[in-house]
């Protein structure tokens, strides 16, 4: 390659810092393979390669700005991923709160022996089982609507949001336990393990949803490439 | 007489591009000087962050290929929400050249002048 293209994408990739490796390097292939056709272009209208070289690179504008507009368009990439992954997080974690209160009325309300806590087995079991169906569409209408842009990145943001609930739940219903000095620790495990399963299956529910929408991107591609 | 192109005409021009089927990058600035007879011209710095743009709106999709000659190339096509952004923007663009137009067109009859009179 001529000296002044290598020169010149040294000095793009000197304004590049702080952009992940990888997309740094795609950035500059892509740089790269646009001078060279460009090159190529001059040199079969007759120019000489220092002449072509010279031209492609005026056209194509100074190191400093083309880094500059390089790195501002990653930056916005990034600043729309971490909105969307703490959006997420944050609505998965405001959706389960706000409905909180339903199943907890029904349980004080419609449930035998009320007022003695949660963990009252067989019914406790029941009453949690249907809190995760219930607020399952939930979540996956929270990972789909969060899934628009970035569906990794949300969806990420909605098992985080859901794991921290959890936990907080699992962490409250531990020390009531021990406050009631209830010690049915099968069931506690078991109590456990349903919030696990629970996370993994709307997290890949709402995954599932998201992916409808990057289906429907692929299709435009396709259709446009037709 | 050749001018620079705006920056900020840039996305619905690259946009109006695709919609002519996928280019690479080099492709679509070519393609905006072919039209315009050389008369337009863009910075092709200018061009690339423009296409990531596009790209993080879910507007253009962008694949590496195979040449037949020569190294890869990152080719970039419309997606269908991108199809219809095109017809927006060309829309506006029109819109707003055709506005322009009427108020150059006034000025040059003199009626902004006995208005201001």
């Amino acid at each position: 390659m001529h000296s002044l293209l290598e020169g010149y994408l040294k000095e793009v990739a000197g304004h590049l810092a702080g952009m992940p490796a990888a997309r740094r390097a795609e950035e500059l292939r892509e740089v790269r393979t646009h001078l060279e056709n460009a090159v190529i272009v001059g040199r079969e209208m007759g120019q000489t390669e220092d002449e072509a070289v010279r031209d492609a690179l005026a056209q194509f504008g100074t190191p400093e700005a083309l880094g500059e507009n390089l790195v501002w368009a990653w930056r916005r990439e990034r600043i729309r991923q971490m909105r969307n992954f703490w959006g997420a997080a944050a609505c998965a974690v405001a959706v389960t709160i706000l409905t909180a209160h339903l199943p907890l009325w029904i349980h004080t309300r419609l449930l035998p022996n009320p007022g003695r806590g949660f963990l009252q087995p067989p019914f406790s079991a029941l009453f949690w089982s249907a809190w995760a169906i219930w607020l399952t569409p939930m979540f996956l209408l929270v990972g789909g609507v969060s899934g628009l842009l970035f569906p990794k990145r949300a969806v990420a943001g909605v098992v985080a949001g859901l794991t921290l609930f959890h936990s907080y739940f699992f962490v409250i219903n531990l020390a009531h336990d021990s406050i009631a000095q209830i010690s049915h620790q099968v069931y506690l495990l078991m109590l456990f393990g349903m919030d696990i399963v629970f996370v993994v299956v709307s997290a890949a529910a709402a995954w599932a949803v998201s992916r409808l929408r990057m289906v429907g991107q692929r299709r435009g591609y396709q259709a446009a490439a037709k | 007489m050749k001018r620079d192109l705006p920056t900020g005409d840039l996305p619905a021009l690259v946009l109006a591009v695709l919609g002519g089927g996928p280019r690479h990058g080099y492709g679509i600035a070519r393609e905006v000087e072919r039209l315009s007879e050389g008369a337009l011209h863009m910075k092709e710095g200018t061009l690339y962050p423009a296409l990531r743009v596009l790209e993080q709106d879910g507007l253009v999709v962008s694949a590496w290929e195979a040449q037949p000659k020569g190294a890869d190339r990152k080719v970039y096509t419309l997606t269908e929400a991108g199809t219809k952004e095109a017809a927006r923007r060309t829309r506006a663009l029109f819109d707003y050249a055709a506005l322009i137009q009427t108020v150059l067109g006034r000025l040059e009859k003199g009626e902004g002048h006995a208005q201001l009179a």
